[in-house]
C-alpha cells in the first residue's frame, strides 16, 4: 500500500501517529458516518443549504527515465514511498532536464519531495552543490528541515548534507558554519534580501555552487510582497551570474489561476508547469451552512461562533479530528473558550484536547500545538489563517471555516486541511450575517464554479524599483546588461538616483557611492515590523505561575530589551501582536484573551512596546471601537474628468481607538463601555477623489434610492478593476466612500503603503478607462441586485476584523451604482429595476450602532512620467534626511 | 559629458599627481597596471631588534595568528592597514604597506612604505590584487586590530572581486598586544592613545577624523578634487608609522619581560 508522501516526516512518528488515529478516529468503521451526522444535524435546523460531492482520486503513478541513485531509492523506501507520483516524476524529470519547474497541485499532494528529490539527486551526483530553499515564514522553514532531516536519516551518511535554517533566530556563531559549510540553506525572501544578499562575499562559496533555488508557497508572493520578491530575485540572479552560477528554479504554488505567469514573473525565467495531481484523494464533501434566523420577521441569524461551537463539539465527542478556520484572532479566543466551557462539563478529558492556535502565540507554543496535532494528542484546533500555509499538521477529518475567508484559493487551502488518502472527509463553510457571505449561501453554485483568484506582480512598478536598484548597485555595480533586466524604466531611475549623489557612473557600471545600508530602506512585505511583547506580570497574592511551565521565547525575540527586561522582573512572556492590533487589542483595561485564559491589560508601554497584563476571572471579553477618516492633506493635481471633479495627491488615512465595549460570553450582550486614550494611527499615502456631481446624487435620490451606498459599490468595483490596470492585488488598494474630506459624498482609492507605489496614481491618469470598466462589469453581473462579484465589497484577509464588529446588512447597492456612472459617464440615464431601497443602517447582533468603515555611450533611457518623478523625488528625499541637495 | 560620468583617470588625476607633489613632496606617485595609483614612500632606516625567536611564536599565537610549520624567523615585516568605506565586507579604496627589511648585520632595516590607492570605485580589484601579489605571505604581517577588522576586509573584498586570497602564515594584532602590555594604565588602547602616551610622539591636529573618510572618498570620485583624499593618505601614513613606532615599543618590552621569570 503506497501511503501518501505530504510532507517528509520520520517514519516512527508516521507510525505512532497512525496508531494514535486508529485510537481516537472513527471514520475508519464507518466512512459515510461523516455527512450523515452533518445532514442529521442540518435536518433539524434547514442549516445545511448545500452539499458539494467531490469525488475521490486514485493514486497515480510517473515513471522515471533513469532512476534515482540508490541512496535516494532506499531512504524513501525506508519511510515508506516506493513510487513516485506523477507529478513527482514529472518534476524530478522537468529539472534533470535542465528546466525551470512550477508545481501546482493540492495541499498535502507530496509536493515536498517534487523539490527534495531533485536537489538530493543533484547534491549526490555533485558533492560540492549548494541549494537555497525559500518559505514564506521561519516557521515553515523549521518545518520543512525536520522533513529533510528524516529523509536524511534514512538515507544515512551519504545523504548527511549539511542543511540549516538561516533566518533572524539563527544564532551568530552557527551562522558562519552554515555560510562555509551548508550544502541546503532553509531562509525566506526577507532575510535574502537584508542579509545574504548585501553580504554576498561572505556566501561566495555558496552562490558559487548554487545548483538550486527552491520558491515555496509562492503563490504568496503576489502584490506589494510578491513585487519586491520579485525584484530580489532579479538580485540573486544577478549575483549568481557574478559567481557564475546558473541555479534552476523549482516553485512550488497552491491553487491560484495563473502559477506559471506568477512564477515567471517573480523568477524572471521561463517555467514548465506541472499540475496533475496524482496524489490520492479520499471521498471529500463540501458542505455550506447557514446559521438560522432568529425569528421570521427578523434578518438576524444566529451567531456563526455559537454554531461552528455546536458543530465542532458535536464531531470531536464523535471523535474525529477537526480544524475549525476563524478570520480573528479574537474569534479563535472566543470560539475557543465556548468549547472549553461545554466540554469542561463533559469531563473525560476532552476539554485538554482542543487548542486555539494562532498569530501572536510565541513560535514555541506554535510548534508544540502542531506536534500534538500532528501525534493526535491534539483533536481539535481553532485557527486563524496562521495554520493555512503549508505547515504539516498531517490531515484532518473536518476542516470548518467560519466565514468566506475571502479569497476562492484561501478557501480551498483551508478546506483542504481535511483530507485523507482513503476515507472520507469533510469542509463546512458556515456563513457569516454579511453580504458576501450569504451571497455564496444563497449561491452555492456560485462558489464552485469559480476560478482561484490571479496572482498579479508588477516587478518594474517605479516606487519599488528605486529601492531594490539602490540595493542592487551596493552588492555590485550595475551593468548595463541589468539595467535592462530591471524593466523599462530602470535607466531614468538610475539618473535619478545619480543626481542625488546615490550612484556614481563609471565606464559604463553605476556604482553606489553613498553611505547606508539601502536595503534596510526596504521592508518586502506590507505593514509596520513594530512586535508588541505581552508580558504577564502574575496574579496580586497568587503564586507566580503555579500553572506549569510555559515555553519562553527563543532566538530574537528573546534577545530583545522588553522580553529581557521581563524575565529580570520574574514575569513570563505570553505572546506577541503586531503593532496594529495592539493599537485595538491591547489598551488599557482590554481584556486579552490566550488559550482560552483572560488577562487584564493594565499597561501598554508604547515606547517599549510592552503591554503588561494578568490573569483575571471575568465572564466578558472587550471590542475595540475604531473611528477611520481620511484627511486630504494637500491637493497636487485638479481635473474635471466629464462632470465629475477629481483631486489627487497625498492623504493622511488614520485610525483612532476611542472607545471600548465589554461584550459577554455567550449572550454576547454588551455590560459596558469605557474610554480608550491611544495616538492616531496614520497611513500617510496618496491617493484620489472623485466627487459626483450635484446632478448625479439628486438623480439617485429621486430613484429612491441612497446614493452613498451606490459610492461604496463603485468604489469596491473600482478596487478590482484597477488592479487589473495597475498590477497589483486587492489587498494593496484602499477604495472608500467619506464625505468628511471633501464635503459632499465622494470615492477614495489609495495605496496601503506609506508614500504610495504609484497605483491610485496610474489610475487617476485613466479613469475614464476605470470607469467605464466598473460600469461593464456591473452591468454584465447576472446578479439580480449585486453579489460579490460586481459591488459586493472586497473582503482583505488578514486584517484583524471581528465579523460580528463589521458592516451587516446588505450588499452595496447596485442599482444606485448604476444610475450614477451612467450619469458620470454621460450615457442615457439608468432606471433602475426592482423597488426601492431604504436606507439601511449598520446594525450588530445586539441591535447597536458600530461604526467601522470599512555606458555604452548611448543609453536609451525611457523618461519617467513627470508625475512618478515627483513622487520618486519625495521618497528620496525621505531617504536622505541630511541637507543633501543636487547640484547639476 | 554626460552627469556622473567623471572619472578620476581623467582630469581628476593630473588633479591627484599635483596635489601629491605638493602637499607630499617625499612620495613618488604613478598610475600602475592594469589601473590604480601607486603612492611610494621612501622612509629613514631604522633600528630594530626582534626578540628571540620563541618568544615572538609564542606571542603571535596569542596575539595574531601563526601556521604550524613556518620556516625560520619570517622576513621581511609588513605593517599594513586599509582605508574602507565602512564596516567589513564594504569596498575599500586604500592599502598602505610599509615594508620593514633587514639591510645589515648591524640591526639597521630599510623602510618602504606603498599606498595601493584605488582612483575610484572600479579600480578597488586591481587594488587588492596588488598588494596581495607584492606582499609575501611568509613575512611577519603587523596590523593594528586587524585580526577583526583589515584581514576579514582584505578576505572579503577578495572574495567578493573573485581574486585568490591567501592570508598570512604569521600575523601579529598590535592592538592585542598593546592591550595586554599597557592596557591596564591608559584609558584605552586606540592607536592615537598609545602613540602619545607610549610613544610620546602625538598625532598633528591636521589628522582627518576617520569618521569622514568614507564620504570624503565618495565626494573624490564624484568631483575629483584631491584635498580631502590627499588627507586620507597622509593619515595612513602616519597610522603605518605610528604603528611602527609601537611594535618598537612592544618588541622592547616583550624584551625586557623575557628577562624576567614568568
Amino acid at each position: 500500500m503506497d501511503r501518501a508522501p505530504e510532507k517528509g516526516r520520520q517514519p516512527s512518528r508516521r507510525r505512532r501517529k497512525t496508531r494514535a488515529r486508529k485510537r481516537t478516529s472513527r471514520i475508519s468503521e464507518n466512512p459515510r458516518r461523516l455527512l450523515e451526522k452533518l445532514e442529521g444535524l442540518g435536518l433539524r435546523s434547514e442549516a445545511l443549504v448545500h452539499v458539494e460531492k467531490i469525488p475521490p482520486r486514485r493514486a497515480q503513478y510517473g515513471q522515471l527515465s533513469s532512476p534515482l541513485p540508490e541512496t535516494l531509492t532506499a531512504a524513501l523506501a525506508a519511510i515508506g514511498i516506493t513510487r513516485l507520483y506523477t507529478h513527482q516524476a514529472h518534476t524530478l524529470e522537468t529539472v534533470r532536464a535542465g528546466k525551470n519547474a512550477v508545481v501546482a497541485t493540492g495541499t498535502a499532494s507530496g509536493k515536498t519531495y517534487c523539490y527534495l528529490l531533485p536537489v538530493l539527486e543533484g547534491l549526490l551526483r555533485e558533492p560540492s552543490a549548494t541549494a537555497l530553499l525559500l518559505f514564506p515564514t521561519k516557521a515553515l522553514a523549521q518545518d520543512q528541515l525536520k522533513g529533510i532531516g528524516s529523509l536524511q536519516a534514512a538515507g544515512g551518511d551519504l545523504l548527511a548534507h549539511l542543511a540549516g535554517t538561516y533566518d533572524g533566530d539563527t544564532p551568530s556563531r552557527q551562522r558562519s558554519k552554515l555560510r562555509d559549510e551548508a550544502s541546503i540553506i532553509l531562509t525566506n525572501p526577507d532575510m535574502l534580501h537584508s542579509g545574504i544578499l548585501p553580504n554576498h562575499a561572505r556566501w561566495a562559496r555558496f552562490l558559487s555552487n548554487l545548483r538550486y533555488v527552491v520558491c515555496d508557497e509562492i503563490h504568496v508572493y503576489r502584490g506589494i510582497f510578491g513585487s519586491n520578491v520579485a525584484n530580489v530575485m532579479r538580485r540573486l540572479r544577478r549575483i549568481c551570474r557574478h559567481y557564475g552560477a546558473d541555479p534552476r528554479f523549482i516553485c512550488l504554488s497552491a491553487t491560484i489561476a495563473n502559477p506559471r505567469e506568477l512564477a515567471e514573473r517573480v523568477i524572471g525565467a521561463t517555467f514548465r508547469l506541472i499540475d496533475r495531481d496524482g496524489s490520492p484523494r479520499g471521498p471529500k464533501h463540501f458542505a455550506l451552512w447557514n446559521p438560522p434566523v432568529l425569528s421570521r420577521t427578523s434578518m438576524d441569524r444566529r451567531s456563526s461562533n455559537l454554531e461552528a461551537r455546536d458543530l465542532v463539539l458535536s464531531f470531536l465527542r464523535d471523535g474525529f479530528q477537526a480544524i475549525t478556520f476563524v478570520r480573528a484572532r479574537q474569534t479563535a479566543e472566543v470560539l475557543m473558550r465556548y468549547c472549553q466551557e461545554e466540554l469542561s462539563h463533559d469531563g473525560g478529558g476532552l476539554a485538554s484536547r482542543v487548542r486555539a492556535y494562532r498569530g501572536g502565540y510565541l513560535p514555541e507554543e506554535r510548534r508544540a500545538i502542531e506536534q500534538e496535532l500532528f501525534s493526535g494528542e491534539l483533536l481539535g484546533v481553532i485557527s486563524t489563517n496562521a495554520l493555512e500555509l503549508g505547515i504539516d499538521v498531517g490531515s484532518l477529518d473536518l476542516a470548518l471555516l467560519v466565514g468566506y475567508p475571502g479569497t476562492i484559493a484561501s478557501t480551498w487551502q483551508q478546506a483542504g486541511r481535511a483530507g485523507r488518502t482513503e476515507a472520507e472527509s469533510l469542509a463546512v463553510l458556515i456563513g457569516h450575517n454579511t453580504p458576501i457571505d450569504q451571497y455564496l449561501m444563497r449561491h452555492p453554485g456560485y462558489f464552485f464554479s469559480q476560478t482561484p483568484e490571479n496572482a498579479v506582480v508588477d516587478p518594474d512598478n517605479a516606487h519599488i524599483l528605486l529601492g531594490h536598484l539602490r540595493a542592487a548597485a551596493y552588492e555590485l555595480p550595475i551593468t548595463a546588461r541589468d539595467e535592462g533586466d530591471f524593466g523599462e524604466y530602470a535607466p531614468a531611475i538610475l539618473d535619478l538616483l545619480a543626481e542625488h549623489h546615490e550612484v556614481h557612473r563609471l565606464r559604463g557600471r553605476w556604482y553606489y557611492s553613498r553611505d547606508g545600508y539601502p536595503a534596510a530602506d526596504i521592508g518586502l512585505r506590507n505593514g509596520s515590523n513594530n512586535v508588541y511583547v505581552i508580558v504577564d506580570t502574575g496574579t496580586p497574592g497568587a503564586p507566580p505561575f503555579a500553572d506549569g511551565a510555559r515555553p519562553q521565547p527563543s532566538g530574537r525575540l528573546a534577545r530583545t530589551t522588553a522580553v529581557k527586561r521581563a524575565v529580570e522582573r520574574g514575569y513570563r512572556v505570553i505572546g506577541t501582536l503586531d503593532e496594529a492590533s495592539a493599537y485595538t487589542q491591547l489598551y488599557p483595561q482590554a481584556i486579552y484573551m490566550h488559550d482560552a485564559e483572560t488577562y487584564m491589560v493594565e499597561h501598554l508601554d508604547l515606547t517599549e512596546k510592552v503591554a503588561y497584563v494578568h490573569k483575571v476571572n471575568l465572564d466578558y471579553y472587550t471590542q475595540s471601537i475604531v473611528d477611520s477618516r481620511i484627511r486630504i492633506v494637500d491637493t497636487e493635481e485638479e481635473r474635471t474628468w466629464r462632470k465629475t471633479e477629481m483631486g489627487f495627491g497625498p492623504l493622511a488615512v488614520s485610525e483612532k481607538v476611542y472607545l471600548f465595549k465589554k461584550i459577554r460570553f455567550g449572550t454576547r450582550e454588551s455590560v459596558g463601555f469605557g474610554p480608550v486614550d491611544l495616538p492616531v494611527q496614520t497611513l500617510e499615502t496618496v491617493g484620489f477623489w472623485i466627487t459626483p456631481p450635484a446632478s448625479a446624487m439628486g438623480e439617485v435620490a429621486r430613484c429612491g434610492r441612497v446614493a452613498t451606498e451606490g459610492l461604496c459599490g463603485i468604489a469596491s468595483v473600482l478596487a478590482d478593476v484597477i488592479t487589473l490596470h495597475a498590477m497589483c492585488d486587492v489587498m494593496d488598494i484602499g477604495a472608500t466612500q467619506d464625505s468628511r474630506g471633501t464635503g459632499a459624498p465622494a470615492i477614495f482609492v489609495y495605496d496601503k503603503y506609506p508614500g504610495g507605489l504609484g497605483f491610485s496614481q496610474k489610475a487617476f491618469g485613466m479613469i475614464e478607462v476605470l470607469m467605464q470598466g466598473a460600469c461593464e462589469l456591473i452591468t454584465a453581473c447576472p446578479c439580480e441586485a449585486g453579489c460579490p462579484s460586481c459591488v459586493g465589497a472586497p473582503v482583505m484577509p488578514h486584517v484583524g476584523n471581528d465579523p460580528d464588529a463589521a458592516m451587516r446588512g446588505r450588499i452595496p447597492d447596485k442599482e444606485a451604482a448604476l444610475v450614477l456612472l451612467h450619469h458620470m459617464l454621460e450615457k442615457e440615464p439608468y432606471v433602475p429595476k426592482g423597488p426601492a431601497r431604504a436606507p439601511a443602517g449598520k446594525i450588530s447582533p445586539d441591535g447597536e450602532e458600530v461604526a467601522r468603515d470599512g555606458e555604452p555611450a548611448s543609453r536609451e533611457v525611457k523618461p519617467l512620467p513627470p508625475e512618478v518623478e515627483r513622487r520618486l523625488r519625495a521618497s528620496l528625499r525621505r531617504l536622505q534626511p541630511g541637507p543633501q541637495v543636487a547640484n547639476p | 559629458m554626460r552627469k556622473g560620468s567623471s572619472n578620476a583617470a581623467g582630469a581628476g588625476d593630473d588633479l591627484l599627481r599635483d596635489g601629491i607633489a605638493r602637499f607630499l613632496p617625499r612620495a613618488n606617485y604613478a598610475i600602475a597596471a592594469p589601473g590604480y595609483a601607486r603612492i611610494t614612500h621612501r622612509l629613514r632606516p631604522r633600528r630594530l631588534r626582534l626578540p628571540p625567536e620563541e618568544l615572538l611564536r609564542r606571542h603571535l599565537k596569542e596575539h595574531g595568528t601563526r601556521e604550524q610549520n613556518p620556516d625560520g624567523a619570517p622576513a621581511p615585516i609588513v605593517l599594513f592597514d586599509i582605508e574602507s568605506l565602512g564596516f567589513v565586507g564594504r569596498p575599500l579604496f586604500l592599502i598602505g604597506a610599509l615594508r620593514a627589511t633587514p639591510r645589515d648585520a648591524g640591526g639597521a632595516w630599510q623602510l618602504d612604505a606603498v599606498q595601493y590607492l584605488a582612483r575610484d570605485y572600479a579600480e578597488e580589484a586591481a587594488v587588492v590584487s596588488a598588494f596581495q601579489s607584492e606582499t609575501p605571505r611568509t613575512g611577519l604581517w603587523v596590523s593594528f586590530n586587524g585580526l577583526a577588522f583589515d584581514l576579514p576586509a582584505l578576505r572579503l573584498r577578495a572574495a567578493h572581486h573573485r581574486l585568490p586570497w591567501e592570508d598570512p602564515s604569521s600575523h601579529l594584532d598590535l592592538l592585542h598586544l598593546a592591550r595586554r602590555l599597557w592596557g591596564k594604565r591608559l584609558p584605552n588602547c586606540k592607536l592615537k592613545t598609545l602613540e602619545r602616551a607610549i610613544c610620546r610622539r602625538p598625532r598633528g591636529d591636521g589628522d582627518i577624523d576617520s569618521g569622514q573618510i568614507p564620504a570624503a572618498y565618495h565626494d573624490f570620485v564624484r568631483t575629483g578634487e584631491p584635498l580631502d583624499l590627499l588627507d586620507i593618505l597622509q593619515h595612513n601614513l602616519s597610522d603605518l608609522t605610528g604603528l611602527f613606532e609601537i611594535l618598537l615599543h612592544a618588541l622592547a618590552a616583550l624584551r625586557e619581560r623575557v628577562q624576567l621569570p614568568r
